[in-house]
C-alpha cells in the first residue's frame, strides 16, 4: 500500500497503480462472465481489454476523480482492491445501461406511435403527448423530468442478471404504464432526448445492482404460474374496482413514496383526511389479499401499480 | 516513445489536467482535534477493530459531553444508488474531486478520536440545507435527492440497508457510551496522570491542588489513580512531606487511596510490572488495561510539560493491539499558575 501511495503522492497514476488497474480488470471480465459483445462491443476481450483500461483510467479514476476517494479511504491493499473492482464494475454498468436504455426507448417509440398518443415533428425535433391532452408549446425543465421518473418509478420492473444478453426490464403493459405516467406527469410535450433522461434515472438501480451484485434478489413475476397470473390480474381489479376516486389517487400517491401532505395538497384535502382515505384503501387492499398465497402478494401489488398508472384511460 | 509500463495516452491525459493537492491518507500522522467543526468532510474509523473499510462522513455537529463526539452522516461515492434521502452533492459544493451521495437517512455518533485528516468542508447555507433535510424539510435539494426505492427488491434497499450498518459499526462504541453516560448511575472516568506526583513536593500539591479543583468545577465526578507499584511510591513519598493542613486539603486522594489498597491487593502484579518496564509508560499501560476492560473514551488531568512538542492537541487516539482505538481527552494543569 505504501508503494502504491507514494506513486499516488508523485504522479497519480503510474505503472503500479495502471497495473493494478490492468489486473482487476481482466481478472473481472474474464472470470466474471462478462460478455465482451455486450459490454465492449467487441468479439473478444483480447481485443476490447485496452480500450476498457484506458476509458476506466482516464474517465473514473482521474477524470471523475475516483482515484482520490479510494486513496483517501483505503488503509490496507484489500480496500485499495475492493474498492477498485467496484469502479471496475461501475464502468462495465454504465455501458451495459446505455444498451438497455437505447433498447427500452427503441420499443417505446414504437408505443407512442400508436393511441392514446400523438407525435408531432420529425427527426430529432419529434415530440410526443397525451393525444387527449391540451396542446402546448412549453418543453419540460429537469424538474418536470425528474418528477416525471419519480412518479414512474412505481411502476415493477423485471428482474435482470448480470450475464442476461437483452434484458426487457419492463413488460409491454408496465412500459406502456411508464410512458402514460410520463406523459400525464408532465403536462408538456416531450422529446426523445427527455425520455432518454427519464428511463436512465428509472435504472439507477441498474447500476447499483452491479455493484453490489444483488442481482437476482427478485422473484420475478413470470415465475408464477398461469393459474396464479390470473389470480393477481383479478386481485388488482377487485382494488380498483372497490375504490373511490380519491382512494385510488391516495393510493397511487403512496406507491409513488409521496408523503400525505403532498397528496392532501393535490387533491385540496386536509393531511387527517388524506390520512383516513389512506386507510380506507388499505383495508381494501388488506381484503383484497386476505385470502391469496402470500407468494402472490407483491405481484398484486406490482399488477395495482400498473393498473392505477392507466387507471385514469379507463376511468375516463 | 512510452516507458515500460507507461503508456503514451496516460502520459497526455495526466499532462492535460491540473491534478490538484493529492488528497491526505486516513493514517496520516495524528492532527490536532480540537478544532474539528461542522460542516468538515473527514474520514471515519471505527474505534473497535471491525470489518469495515474507512468511511467519509460529513461532521454534522461537534459535542464536547460526555466525551468529546460528533454527529456525523455518511457519505458515498456511489452517486447511482441514490434514494430519496440521499442528496447528490456537487464537486463544486464539496471541494472534492469527486461527487458524493450526503446519505440523510444514515447518521450516527462518533468519537472525536475516530475522525482522520480533512478533506474539505461545505459551505454554512449547503451544511444548514443537510440539516433540513435530516428533520424531513428537503425542498433545497429537491431536484438533486435520488428516486424513492420501491421495495426490499431493489438493490438500492440492500444498499442502503449495507449502509446502515456500516454505520452502525462505525458508531456503536460511542452510541453505548452516549447512552451509559445518561444514565444516573454513570461516573466519568478522570485519571491522574502519574506524572503529577513525580514533580517534586510542593509542585505536586500545586499541581493536584489544581486537578481537583478542576475535576470538581467541571462536575466530572471522582477522580482516579493510576494503581502501579512506583505510583503507589511516589504518592506515598509525597504524604510523608504534607504539613495537617495540606493533608486534610487532599482527602479525595486519601479516599481514593484507601479504595485502590483494595484493587492493588486484587490486582494482577505481574502484569503491572511487565507493563511498567517495557518501556511503556505508567499512563498508557493503565488506558491499555481499561481499553480491555472496554472503555473506550477516558479523561486524563496531565501537565503541559508532560507534552511532546507540537502534539499539544487535547484529544489523542490511542490504538491498543486487539482491541482498537481509545479516545484519550487530556485536561491541563497549567504548571506556570503554580510556579
Amino acid at each position: 500500500m505504501e508503494e502504491l501511495r507514494a506513486e499516488y503522492s508523485a504522479v497519480r497514476i503510474g505503472p503500479l497503480i495502471l497495473h493494478e488497474v490492468r489486473t482487476n480488470l481482466s481478472r473481472l471480465v474474464r472470470m466474471g462472465g462478462y460478455d465482451p459483445e455486450v459490454y465492449a462491443g467487441s468479439k473478444s476481450w483480447d481485443d476490447a481489454e485496452e480500450d476498457v483500461l484506458q476509458a476506466i483510467v482516464v474517465q473514473i479514476l482521474l477524470e471523475e476523480g475516483q482515484l482520490d476517494y479510494i486513496m483517501a479511504t483505503s488503509s490496507t491493499l484489500i480496500d485499495f482492491h475492493n474498492l477498485l473492482a467496484r469502479q471496475v464494475r461501475r464502468y462495465l454498468a454504465r455501458t451495459r445501461q446505455r444498451s438497455v436504455v437505447d433498447n427500452l426507448l427503441d420499443r417505446s417509440v414504437n408505443i407512442l406511435s400508436d393511441e392514446p398518443f400523438e407525435t408531432a415533428g420529425s427527426g430529432s425535433h419529434r415530440r410526443y403527448r397525451l393525444r387527449s391532452a391540451p396542446p402546448t408549446l412549453e418543453v419540460p425543465t429537469d424538474a418536470d423530468l425528474l418528477g416525471a421518473a419519480r412518479s414512474a418509478a412505481m411502476i415493477p420492473r423485471i428482474p435482470f442478471a448480470v450475464r442476461e444478453r437483452a434484458p426487457m426490464v419492463y413488460s409491454n403493459d408496465a412500459l406502456r404504464a411508464v410512458l402514460r405516467t410520463i406523459a400525464e406527469t408532465l403536462a408538456t410535450s416531450f422529446s426523445h432526448h427527455d425520455l432518454d433522461w427519464i428511463l436512465r434515472a428509472l435504472l439507477t438501480d441498474w447500476i447499483t445492482g452491479f455493484l453490489i451484485q444483488s442481482e437476482g434478489l427478485q422473484v420475478a413475476a413470470s415465475e408464477l404460474t398461469p393459474e396464479d397470473q390470473l389470480v393477481v390480474r383479478e386481485a388488482a381489479q377487485q382494488i380498483v374496482q372497490e375504490s373511490t376516486h380519491t382512494q385510488l389517487i391516495v393510493l397511487r400517491g403512496k406507491l409513488e413514496s409521496r408523503s400525505d401532505q403532498s397528496i392532501a395538497d393535490e387533491l385540496s384535502l386536509s393531511r387527517p383526511t388524506v390520512i383516513e382515505r389512506k386507510r380506507e384503501a388499505l383495508r381494501i387492499v388488506e381484503i383484497a389479499l386476505m385470502d391469496l398465497p402470500e407468494r402472490v402478494h407483491r405481484a398484486v401489488i406490482d399488477q395495482l401499480s400498473i393498473d392505477l398508472a392507466t387507471h385514469s384511460e379507463s376511468d375516463g | 516513445m512510452a516507458e515500460l509500463g507507461f503508456p503514451s495516452w496516460l502520459r497526455t491525459a495526466l499532462d492535460d489536467r491540473e491534478p490538484g493537492p493529492a488528497v491526505p491518507f486516513v493514517d496520516a500522522p495524528d492532527e490536532p482535534r480540537d478544532s474539528i467543526a461542522a460542516g468538515e468532510i473527514r474520514v471515519a474509523r471505527a474505534m473497535s477493530e471491525e470489518p469495515i473499510r474507512p468511511r467519509l462522513v460529513l461532521v454534522l455537529e461537534v459535542f464536547s459531553n460526555p466525551a468529546p463526539w460528533a454527529n456525523v452522516c455518511l457519505l458515498s461515492e456511489l452517486v447511482e444508488a441514490a434514494g430519496e434521502k440521499d442528496v447528490r452533492a456537487l464537486r463544486e459544493e464539496t471541494g472534492l474531486t469527486f461527487e458524493v451521495l450526503v446519505e440523510t437517512d444514515v447518521v450516527g455518533p462518533v468519537f472525536l478520536a475516530q475522525l482522520g485528516p480533512s478533506l474539505r468542508a461545505v459551505s454554512k447555507p449547503f451544511l444548514k440545507g443537510i440539516q433540513a433535510c435530516l428533520r424531513g424539510e428537503s425542498a433545497d435539494f429537491a431536484e438533486r435527492l435520488g428516486l424513492p426505492v420501491r421495495d426490499e427488491r431493489e438493490a438500492r434497499w440492500r444498499f442502503k440497508t449495507e449502509e446502515i450498518s456500516g454505520m452502525h459499526l462505525l458508531a456503536h462504541d460511542c452510541f453505548e457510551h452516549l447512552i451509559h453516560a445518561s444514565t444516573d448511575d454513570y461516573v466519568a472516568d478522570v485519571i491522574l496522570d502519574p506524572v503529577l506526583f513525580q514533580a517534586g513536593a510542593d509542585r505536586t500539591s500545586r499541581l493536584v491542588l489544581l486537578a481537583l479543583d478542576k475535576i470538581d468545577r467541571a462536575g466530572w465526578g471522582r477522580p482516579d489513580l493510576v494503581w502501579e507499584l512506583p505510583v503507589v511510591h511516589s504518592v506515598k513519598y509525597w504524604a510523608i512531606q504534607l504539613g495537617p493542613d495540606e493533608i486534610r486539603a487532599f482527602e479525595p486522594v486519601w479516599t481514593l487511596c484507601l479504595d485502590g489498597a483494595r484493587e492493588i491487593a486484587e490486582s494482577d502484579y505481574g502484569m503491572a510490572t511487565v507493563g511498567a518496564a517495557s518501556g511503556v509508560s505508567l499512563l498508557d499501560h493503565e488506558l491499555a488495561r481499561r481499553g480491555l476492560e472496554g472503555q473506550r473514551t477516558l479523561r486524563v488531568v496531565t501537565t503541559v510539560d508532560n507534552v511532546e512538542l507540537g502534539l499539544a492537541s487535547r484529544i489523542l487516539r490511542l490504538h491498543v493491539p486487539g482491541v482498537g482505538l481509545l479516545q484519550v481527552e487530556r485536561e491541563f494543569v497549567d504548571p506556570v499558575a503554580v510556579s
